[in-house]
């Protein structure tokens, strides 16, 4: 995926309330191809404009996973506490 | 090439060279696949992410190890000691002299502080930006109007604290913790300053003595605290280097605050150790020690081409070597400069002439010891030459009331601009510590630190608070040496 296509997508996963800059965007990626995470694949020039296109790495696969992981365990004990407090709550409301 | 387009380059040349070369049309194709149908000039805020971006690629903050999230740690502490630092001059100095135009800038911190509790998380950037603009507008409107612009060092002190509020604040989502550190923090400062305040055994007076030792007391100790949190960091096994460019951070300006009036004990003609011995020696010790917790992180950071730096042994000691002759030069440069400048005021004192004699023996002592001197070192070496007269005139019209000519002062004015052989002295200890395996480099480091411990350790009790941050500087050096922390792996 490419630049402008990274920032399209941040936008439609975060129903509009991220959106990335270009400086941003290419501080990250390049701390991110330094440690391995991402990887430059193939570059080309569309109406005039270079486009470079980067790929995940099995690492930066890895450790998505990981951090996906410890979100939804986050996710899940919030959402256990929402339960508990909803079900605590419900007699006192009722 | 449309309009935009050139608009957009333009704008990149706060990026490095080495760096528009390598990413520049890639940044530019994507701004112009972003940008709608008729657009002719960059937004705002575009503008202000391709300049910050551009500033952290040339201040390496993406490329040294640490120094990022350091930056995030050290962002909240910043604006904590703005909002407190301001509502305290407000209410407790303003009031004792003739109004100034601080509480302009004071307000824009406040109001900055609040928006980081309340506000959106879109609008605390612009809020830390636009105080920013506000402080640094100040010496510039002042005269304009009635009212004097607050001292110089508030200003400093302000600016490089909204600088680190400013780039270490990212515009991603904050939790309650985050939203309530500096409002909650800028409370703690302007009551800490004003406790301090009330047990100091002179009353403040104005902007000046006491109060900027009072304030440097308060920020001491929040320096003391990052300190601590770096050793802690140890101790959990997390990486401490974030911490230790926190502390080194907020050390920086924190160094500013101060010193204690040395007039009553020293009764030489020398100036007493003064705000410019005190920034001085502050702000090497902070850069230096900065200098040794630099770590790059890789060689690719900020995209290759012209950052690369030395890793291995080989161009490690190579390294060394081209400081060796790049101190000689700085030293030599500034014993030239200096003789220069005392010569032409006609204030030629034995302390000058020591000061330049100790400059010239080092010089000669690292430059003998190291290959013959690069084109690179001499020019450096001749631009400090020229650089120091300059400087010292600067000093002399700063010690003078501001005035360009006709000083009286002379024999103190000649003291003070010796008192800039902290820099060159600093470097070349510095230089022959990094790289001492020669007896004559050696001496020279010996002759720097005795002659920077002569300039300075006379006037210690006059150190004030300054003297906690110094004490957090090895401090710091101690949590490295415990744990040399690898780069992160993570994001």
């Amino acid at each position: 995926m490419h630049g402008y296509g990274v920032i399209q997508e941040v936008q439609a996963l975060s129903g509009g309330r991220v959106s990335l800059r270009p400086g941003t965007l290419y501080g990250a990626l390049d701390r991110l191809s330094e440690q391995g995470l991402v990887v430059q694949e193939g570059e080309e020039v569309v109406e005039g404009r270079l486009r470079r296109y980067y790929r995940l790495t099995d690492p930066g696969a890895e450790l998505l996973a990981v951090e996906i992981q410890r979100m939804t365990g986050n996710a899940k004990a919030a959402a256990a506490r929402l339960r508990r407090r909803a079900g605590g709550s419900a007699p006192a409301s009722a | 090439m449309t309009t935009l387009e050139r608009r957009y380059r333009r704008l990149l040349r706060w990026y490095p060279k080495s760096y528009r070369d390598s990413r520049g049309d890639e940044i530019v194709s994507t701004l112009l696949d972003l940008a709608p149908p008729g657009r002719r000039r960059p937004t705002p805020a575009e503008a202000a992410d391709l300049i910050e971006g551009g500033l952290r690629c040339r201040l390496g903050v993406a490329r040294v190890d640490g120094l990022d999230d350091g930056l995030a740690h050290a962002a909240p502490v910043a604006l904590a000691l703005l909002g407190g630092a301001g509502a305290f001059l407000w209410w407790r100095v303003e009031p004792l002299g003739p109004p100034t135009l601080g509480p302009v800038a004071y307000a824009a911190w406040l109001l900055a502080c609040a928006v980081a509790l309340l506000g959106p998380t879109r609008r605390l950037r612009p809020a830390l930006a636009a105080a920013l603009a506000v402080t640094l507008a100040l010496p510039a409107v002042a005269p304009l109007t009635t009212y004097a612009r607050p001292p110089l060092w508030v200003l400093m002190t302000l600016t490089v604290f909204g600088l680190i509020a400013l780039t270490g604040t990212a515009p991603a989502h904050r939790d309650l913790e985050r939203r309530t550190t500096p409002a909650l923090g800028a409370v703690a400062v302007a009551c800490g300053a004003d406790l301090v305040s009330r047990a100091w055994p002179d009353p403040l007076t104005g902007y000046y003595q006491p109060a900027f030792a009072q304030l440097g007391m308060v920020v001491a100790a929040a320096v003391g605290a990052l300190a601590v949190l770096a050793l802690s960091a140890v101790r959990r096994g997390a990486p401490p280097r974030p911490w230790l460019w926190a502390t080194l951070l907020i050390g920086l300006p924190g160094a500013w605050l101060g010193p204690l009036d040395t007039d009553t004990w020293r009764t030489t003609d020398l100036p007493p150790f003064g705000r410019l011995a005190q920034v001085l020696l502050g702000t090497t010790l902070v850069l230096l020690t900065m200098a040794r917790l630099h770590h790059p992180r890789s060689r690719r950071s900020c995209v290759s081409g012209g950052y690369d730096t030395h890793s291995s042994d080989g161009s490690a000691t190579v390294h060394a070597r081209s400081s060796g002759s790049w101190a000689a030069a700085g030293l030599a440069g500034f014993g030239v400069g200096l003789a220069g400048f005392v010569v032409g005021i006609g204030a030629v004192t034995a302390h000058g002439l020591s000061t330049v004699a100790v400059c010239g023996v080092a010089a000669a002592l690292l430059g003998s010891a190291q290959a013959p001197g690069k084109a690179r070192s001499l020019r450096f070496g001749a631009l400090v030459a020229v650089g120091t007269p300059a400087a010292a005139y600067a000093v002399g019209v700063y010690s003078n009331d501001w005035t360009l000519g006709g000083w009286t002062e002379l024999t103190r004015t000649a003291g003070l601009a010796s008192v800039l052989a902290v820099l060159p002295l600093a470097f070349g200890a510095y230089t022959a510590y990094r790289s001492a395996r020669q007896v004559r480099v050696v001496a020279a480091g010996v002759l720097c630190a005795g002659w920077l411990g002569w300039l300075t350790l006379p006037d210690l009790p006059a150190w004030g608070p300054v003297l906690p941050v110094l004490v957090a500087v090895p401090l710091v050096r101690a949590a490295l040496a415990i744990a040399p922390w690898r780069a992160r792996t993570g994001p």
